[in-house]
């Protein structure tokens, strides 16, 4: 192959692949945020609410189902403030049946992500893997890799129709939040915080939600 | 502020050098560092500094060239959060974006070169080719990303600045236009004015 082709083939490989990444750290720092409604709820409609002092949590410990205490309290109360907030009155279980029921789920999940380089990746391939204190990791030249372990969370705030419900008992969903984003894989209470902001923000951008 | 100085260092320039005694030229190369500002797109507003060029220019006639040349552009601005509402109310989602556009034009390029002067030769081209590009759309640990080609036309103008018979320094403001579309970020078309700083090599290669 002549030099001149392989240097043009050379170059544009190069351009291709030498696109800058951005930094996306602060987008961590909210969780994204999305809501949905039955175009034809009326929710000035509605008086009462209820919501249970439990959270139901899907997690990769099979014994985790449900959240007590005082993380789930911070949760729950973030809703109840918010419908208050909203003028609805809340209506516990012995006051008999509320017009709006809703519930809390988080389900937490564990996600790896693998990036692996190579030569051209930072270290030009000039140190050997065991000089890093990974002596089995391969030989020279070899590409090192970097797992990132994300805790992918994603909580959903559900409100359905008690108030018309028929005699069969089915019952009809008005409104949904569903909040994503990373989770701290070590602190709850981070993530309590992050889903209970979330929480307020799903009632700030849903501002039919009134008496 | 940056489009300013650069079209007056041109302007500058091209006016003192008008009188002075002409050069010749022989096949040239640049190399430069190109920054961009995008443009009437509501994706990306920011002026990117991350960029480069690269074009390759064979004489046909003592004051006309064709060649080749690559550029690339990486564009990318923070959008701060807000809610995003469908037209009928139904949904709105909640988010900051880091939004990125990266664009790699491919092109063929034709130049004329004005008579000049003993340092400095103006120049009017244009470059016609294809566009590669990647736009992206990152939210928390998520990224919406497509990637697609599209015509690329490229009109521009600079100067040669002669420093010895085979190397100078180059400089050029452009407008680059290319169809690339992304139905889901809404991109209809990528245009911006890239402005080219950089050195040349004129030789017989």
């Amino acid at each position: 192959m002549k030099l001149k082709p392989f240097l043009v083939i050379l170059f544009v490989s190069v351009l291709f692949s030498c696109r800058k990444e951005p930094d996306t750290e602060d987008l961590k720092l909210e969780q994204v945020v999305a809501t949905d409604r039955d175009l034809s709820a009326n929710f000035s409609s509605y008086a009462t609410f209820f919501i249970s002092d439990t959270v139901s949590i899907v997690a990769s410990a099979s014994t985790d189902s449900i959240l007590t205490g005082p993380l789930a309290l911070q949760m729950v109360n973030a809703v109840k403030t918010n419908m208050t907030n909203r003028g609805y009155t809340f209506r516990p279980r012995s006051q008999g049946l509320p017009d709006l029921g809703l519930r809390l789920t988080v389900i937490k999940d564990v996600t790896r992500t693998a990036v692996c380089g190579g030569w051209w990746d930072g270290w030009w391939g000039y140190y050997p893997p065991w000089y890093w204190g990974c002596y089995y990791c391969g030989g020279y030249y070899y590409p090192w890799c970097t797992t990132y372990t994300y805790t992918v969370g994603t909580s959903a705030l559900y409100m359905f129709d008690i108030k018309n419900q028929g005699a069969n008992h089915n019952v009809r969903a008005l409104w949904g939040a569903t909040m994503f984003g990373v989770f701290s894989t070590t602190n709850n209470q981070t993530n309590a915080d992050l889903t209970t902001t979330a929480i307020n923000q799903a009632f700030t951008q849903s501002t039919y939600l009134k008496k | 502020m940056k489009k300013l100085i650069i079209l007056i260092f041109i302007y500058t320039a091209c006016a003192g050098s008008i009188s002075a005694q002409d050069w010749h030229l022989d096949n040239l190369m640049t190399f430069n560092w190109q920054i961009a500002t995008p443009l009437s797109t509501n994706y990306l507003k920011e002026t990117s500094l991350a960029g480069g060029n690269f074009e390759y220019r064979r004489l046909i006639k003592p004051n006309m060239s064709v060649g080749i040349g690559f550029s690339w552009n990486s564009f990318e601005q923070y959008i701060p959060p807000k809610v995003y509402d469908r037209p009928d109310g139904s949904r709105q989602i909640y988010t900051d974006f880091v939004h990125q556009v990266y664009t790699l034009p491919i092109y063929l390029n034709a130049h004329y070169y004005f008579k000049g002067g003993d340092k400095l030769k103006p120049y009017a081209g244009i470059g016609l080719g294809a566009q590669y590009s990647e736009q992206s759309a990152y939210y928390n640990i998520f990224v919406t990303e497509e990637d697609n080609w599209g015509f690329v036309a490229r009109p521009e103008a600079g100067l040669l600045f002669r420093l010895s018979n085979y190397f100078g320094l180059h400089a050029n403001v452009g407008f680059s236009y290319a169809t690339n579309k992304n139905e889901s970020l809404k991109i209809d078309e990528l245009k911006h004015v890239y402005y080219n700083i950089g050195i040349y090599w004129n030789g017989s290669y």
